[in-house]
């Protein structure tokens, strides 16, 4: 078990380093003059090889790149362009706004799915239900999710007028926790919440009953029926195997949902780490824009280790080698 | 027989239940196609007396497991059930899905097949156990599990391994487990369909001598499915042979596997190797060719006459009735009076050959 | 030599049963056909858009009176009104349907030929080739989806072009790894052992025996990689990162968006919106048909 978790930790290694290499080079390659935003008319040679300098931007490739790592290693993605800061001092808390949404509605989305998903596959082959549960969970999946966003806001921001569809609320001068904990922030957090939520539902359902929908002709079904336990209890069995397929699912789909998200933050306007790394780019704030998606792009490796070990509590089945 | 020793309370309140009699009366099951109703079982009737054991027999596909499934209402949903399955007079059909819930394990249990997938794969064995006693009885889970655990030692496996899951056991380790299963509540009837099937002849002489021994400790009323006539032979009191969804001859095993009368008896008789008195000579193994008749369109008459090497146009136009020819002995062949000649014959390769010929 | 061919070859209904079954099998799924005559409708558009559009989509309508008739709702001349530019929705809808279904099928055709190329020669042939393909996808795999598209797109500069590359760049490492491991299958079947030890070359084999029973998974994830091209262009497009130079649906949108409209004009929101969910929605039903096809499991008796 210690050697499976340590020998998959070496392989996630591997994997983010692979993909920071291939970052490094996508930047390196691209036309754009990474100075381009820096350089203030009539800057001196001098003044801009000082600049290229402090973004290690100089130098052949190779001591660039190492430079580059180094710097990664230790989690220093020097300073944005754009904000004049250091990049982690803007990049921390959008990675807690995008948290606060992207957690509850990833959770409220896998749970409402994975149920409404086990009501589906238990029911009648054929009947109302399923049909009408298949069709209706294919077209919301159908949706894109800024679409899904747009008519939340539509709804229950400008023809309702109930919740508020922009920003985060007023700070009110308030730091750390609280200031999440006041009611201004939490009624904005309504609606990005429920864009995710549904947005995420609706593969969590389709796949919680399909599973179902195998696992109920299976012969062990048959003979918890025969035990004569309640219905309900054998659908539970149905779906207790069904999670297991759900869930070695769940973890890599994230790294789809994250696309979602970053759609979902632009359209409520949602300071979080989806939306900065758009206006990083359309800046051209290179380091801010790297260091986002570098972030991102370890979120979704420590998911996928998370799935691994996940998958072993729930499947006895599951061997560590 | 190694029992357990330390009975609990528990133990001894559920081993003091009776055994129950069932009577089916006139069972009908059509399973719903896409090609129209596909007439599994055709108008069966049966009894199994208290304690007593009955062996239904036939090759696959007759309609054996349709009959043991309806019997604790298992079929698919939108099969189509008719007639009376009587529990101590109480008509299975007609229950309720509460009354029914309670009637399942309680009086009636099931032990099947020992496929991989005869247990829940994630849930450790002990579990299922418990859960089906829960189901029923209102006790701790700690009462339960001291229940399960007899039951193990009384299968004849370790205890320790109750905690295990389905994988972690092997073939014959599964079976005992599913039989310990079975006999959680101490159920009046046992359905044993095809019990060692999946198992290879030591391990099945294992798994039936301790059933066997069960029975002779807890006299429970039981059905015994299988294709193998040398296993009703040495469980069964009575027999009943199904061939294409009907009851073809039905009576004491004595009797029904000594003399049998119908054709297809004497054919299921010829097909399987038996033990040879002191110099008797091993006498061919004959195989009955052809299949089962397609059941979407079953023929006319009586169903084996397109197998049968002793037809006559008789057989072919009208459809012979359960006969009863003496005391609980009953035959389904218009024939039935010659079944000595028949049986003389049928020792010869090629009276089966020709009949094959005719048909094909 | 007479009886060998007899043997070999194959009725004709049998020969193409690799297309005709699955297909046989969309047509019976209610959804599935639903599914079909949308994209059968949305392609017809797309081909006389140029016809059916009323107006230049960039032109600006301008009143008897000399002014930009902006924001107008619909009327007999703009069907679908008109955007914050003066410029008319519908032939902006119309002419989207030509955008959309142009990325989403050149990208899924571009993603299945290569997908394909990488699952038959990772399966068929396995060895390094295959332990090198398949690392390569492992990595290819954690790299999330749209801040990548976002991230290249915006360096490469947003074109048509360079948002085709990063769909083909982003999806034909999932189908890889589908249809490779359907080569697999089939490559353990006893006809392509037969074939082999008869001495059949590998292009034989492949062509004759995998492909046509590959072909299944094949289509599915063309299927799947249209609906998520145009996925992709649309986010893009919404996000901002578009081609400019063009008139899709996720640019109307973004246009709507950012220029603060979103809420009052739905003559121009409602369109796209709707267009997109359709031509997504079809797309996962027909996909979804496929896969209950495929699975027996799943199939009705």
């Amino acid at each position: 078990m210690r050697a499976y978790i340590l020998r998959r930790l070496l392989q996630s290694i591997v994997v983010v380093f692979a993909v920071t290499t291939i970052m490094f080079f996508i930047f390196r390659i691209v036309p754009a003059d990474p100075t381009a935003m820096m350089v203030e008319r009539g800057m001196s040679e001098e003044a801009r090889q000082a600049l290229l300098k402090e973004w290690g931007l100089t130098g052949s490739l190779g001591t660039q790149y190492v430079s580059y790592i180094k710097n990664l290693m230790v989690f220093d993605f020097g300073e944005s362009f754009f904000y004049k800061k250091p990049v982690w001092d803007v990049l921390l808390p959008r990675i807690v706004n995008t948290l606060w949404i992207a957690v509850p509605g990833l959770l409220m989305g896998a749970a409402i799915g994975a149920g409404l998903g086990m009501v589906v596959g238990w029911s009648k082959r054929g009947s109302a239900t399923e049909r009408s549960g298949i069709l209706v969970a294919t077209i919301i999946r159908g949706t894109p999710s800024f679409i899904i966003g747009i008519a939340l806001l539509a709804i229950f921001s400008s023809w309702l007028g109930w919740l508020p569809g922009f920003g985060m609320g007023d700070a009110n001068g308030k730091t750390g926790i609280a200031r999440f904990l006041q009611g201004d922030f939490l009624i904005h957090l309504i609606l990005p919440v429920l864009a995710i939520t549904i947005y995420f539902l609706p593969e969590n359902l389709l796949l919680m009953r399909s599973g179902v929908a195998e696992n109920r002709t299976e012969d062990y079904i048959e003979l918890v029926r025969a035990k004569g336990v309640s219905n309900s209890r054998v659908a539970w069995h149905a779906g207790r195997n069904s999670l297991l397929p759900l869930i070695t699912w769940l973890f890599p789909a994230l790294a789809e949902t994250i696309a979602g998200i970053v759609v979902i933050e632009i359209v409520f306007s949602w300071p979080g780490i989806g939306r900065e790394l758009v206006m990083a780019v359309t800046r051209q704030d290179f380091p801010l824009a790297q260091a986002a998606f570098f972030l991102l792009a370890v979120m979704i490796v420590v998911a996928n280790f998370a799935a691994d070990l996940t998958y072993g509590k729930l499947d006895p089945r599951v061997v560590y080698r | 027989m190694t029992l357990n020793t330390h009975e609990t309370d528990f133990d001894r309140k559920l081993n003091a239940k009776p055994p129950v009699e069932l009577s089916v009366r006139d069972l009908r099951i059509a399973y719903a196609t896409s090609r129209g109703p596909f007439r599994a079982v055709d108008g069966i009737s049966f009894d199994v007396q208290p304690s007593s054991v009955l062996g239904l027999v036939g090759e696959s596909g007759c309609g054996k497991s349709t009959v043991v499934k309806s019997l604790m209402r298992l079929l698919p949903d939108g099969t189509q059930v008719d007639g009376e399955v009587l529990l101590n007079g109480q008509n299975v059909l007609a229950m309720t899905d509460g009354a029914l819930r309670k009637t399942r394990w309680n009086k009636i249990a099931l032990i099947t097949q020992s496929a991989m997938n005869a247990l829940d794969p994630v849930i450790c064995i002990g579990d299922q156990i418990i859960e089906s006693i829960q189901a029923h009885e209102n006790v701790s889970r700690k009462v339960a599990w001291a229940r399960a655990e007899s039951l193990f030692t009384l299968v004849g496996l370790p205890t320790a391994r109750l905690r295990e899951y389905p994988h972690q056991f092997s073939g014959g380790m599964r079976q005992r487990a599913v039989i310990a299963m079975a006999l959680s509540l101490n159920a009046g009837l046992l359905l044993a369909d095809e019990p060692t099937t999946a198992l290879d002849p030591i391990m099945q002489d294992q798994i039936m001598s301790r059933i066997r021994a069960i029975q002779d400790r807890l006299h429970r009323s039981m059905i015994l499915v299988t294709h193998d006539i040398g296993l009703v032979a040495e469980n069964c009191n009575t027999v009943a042979v199904m061939y294409a969804g009907k009851i073809v001859e039905m009576g004491p095993v004595e009797q029904v596997l000594v003399a049998p009368e119908h054709p297809y008896t004497i054919g299921l008789h010829n097909a399987f190797p038996r033990m040879l008195a002191e110099g008797e000579e091993r006498p061919p193994l004959i195989s009955i060719a052809g299949g089962l008749p397609n059941l979407l369109n079953p023929p006319s008459g009586c169903r084996f006459h397109t197998r049968c090497p002793f037809a006559t146009d008789r057989c072919s136009a009208q459809e012979p009735p359960l006969r009863e020819v003496q005391p609980r002995r009953s035959v389904a062949c218009h024939h039935a009076g010659q079944a000595v000649d028949f049986r003389r014959r049928a020792t010869n390769p090629e009276t089966w050959a020709t009949a094959a010929r005719g048909t094909s | 030599m007479t009886t060998l061919v007899k043997y070999t070859k194959q009725s004709p209904s049998r020969r193409w049963s690799w297309l005709t079954d699955p297909l046989a099998a969309l047509i019976r799924d209610r959804f599935a056909l639903g599914g079909l005559i949308i994209l059968a409708i949305f392609f017809l558009i797309a081909i006389f858009a140029p016809l059916i559009a009323t107006h230049p989509p960039f032109e600006s309508a301008i009143s008897d009176t000399g002014r930009l008739m902006r924001l107008q709702p619909p009327s007999a001349d703009h069907w679908l009104g008109t955007t914050t530019f003066g410029q008319d929705v519908f032939s902006q809808f119309v002419l989207g349907f030509r955008v959309t279904l142009m990325v989403g099928v050149l990208g899924a055709i571009a993603v299945g030929v290569i997908s394909t190329l990488f699952g038959v020669i990772s399966g068929y042939f396995g060895g390094w080739v295959d332990d090198v393909l398949m690392r390569i996808t492992d990595i290819a795999l954690s790299i999330p989806t749209l801040p990548f598209a976002i991230l290249a797109v915006g360096l490469l500069g947003p074109s048509i072009n360079n948002i085709i590359l990063v769909i083909v760049l982003l999806f034909w490492r999932n189908g890889a790894r589908i249809i490779r491991s359907a080569v697999l299958t089939e490559r353990e079947r006893v006809y392509v052992k037969w074939a082999r030890t008869a001495g059949a070359s590998h292009v034989h084999i492949i062509r004759c025996h995998i492909l046509p029973n590959v072909f299944r998974v094949i289509f599915l994830w063309v299927t799947m990689s249209v609906a998520f091209a145009v996925l992709t262009e649309a986010s893009l497009s919404f996000i901002g990162l578009g081609d400019p130079s063009t008139t899709s649906w996720g640019q109307m949108l973004n246009t709507a968006f950012t220029s603060g409209n979103l809420r009052s004009a739905w003559w121009w929101v409602v369109p796209p919106s709707l267009a997109l969910v359709m031509l997504i929605s079809s797309l996962y039903l027909v996909g979804r048909a496929f896969e209950e096809h495929a699975n027996p499991r799943l199939r009705a008796k």
